[in-house]
């Protein structure tokens, strides 16, 4: 069975969504960096090394950043979706 | 690019500033791996708090903005009729010495030699 062709344009555009989307991954995780670093690691540089504290509240910032993430990913869907609903009643 | 594509990218990049700016100001502790039920409940409120917010300025903006573009309007239609004016006196006073050159200048007899029979 034949693969559906593509067209080009649709190729391009599935192409800018890639790199949108690895643009948008990587803006999230400088913002995810910086704000763990804010959050774990204190102004005063005793040692070059990460101490296990440090260690372990990178690890917990990660993972309380990317649920937070997550969460308002569905928030936000959640109030578009209302909008999108709110609009559909105005205009009927 | 095209304007769904302007749009997604524009609500991603909302999104990221979001979750910085909710995670920045709800996440206290990091004593625990999962979030505390003070710290989802403040995240919940800072994204409502966040949409209502945008919705707010955009209103208020557009309100100001409008209100601001007419006042440019209104002095571009003024700086317009001011040079216009400004044009016709000039225009006048060119005519004024022209005419007043003309009556100052004395018409020379024409040289008999010159006139053609």
């Amino acid at each position: 069975m034949a693969l559906p062709q593509i067209s080009t344009a649709d190729q391009a555009k599935l192409q800018l969504m890639q790199e949108m989307e690895i643009e948008m991954m990587s803006d999230l995780y400088n913002r995810m960096t910086n704000a763990c670093h804010k959050k774990c690691i204190p102004p005063r540089y005793s040692e070059s090394e990460l101490g296990k504290g440090e260690m372990v509240c990178i690890d917990r910032c990660v993972a309380k950043y990317l649920d937070i993430h997550e969460k308002i990913g569905k928030k936000l869907t959640a109030m578009s979706m209302q909008d999108e609903e709110l609009m559909k009643k105005m205009s009927s | 690019m095209d304007s769904n594509l302007r749009n997604l990218k524009d609500f991603f990049t909302l999104y990221n500033k979001v979750t910085e700016l909710c995670f920045s100001r709800c996440v206290d502790n990091l004593s625990q791996r999962d979030l505390g039920g003070h710290e989802d409940l403040c995240v919940d409120r800072c994204v409502t708090k966040f949409a209502r917010f945008n919705q707010n300025m955009m209103k208020v903006y557009v309100d100001v903005q409008t209100t601001i573009n007419a006042k440019r309007m209104e002095e571009m239609e003024e700086n317009a009729r001011k040079a216009e004016q400004q044009q016709r006196e000039q225009e006048k006073e060119r005519l004024k010495e022209a005419a007043a050159t003309a009556v100052l200048t004395p018409v020379q007899p024409p040289v008999a030699g010159n006139l053609s029979m």
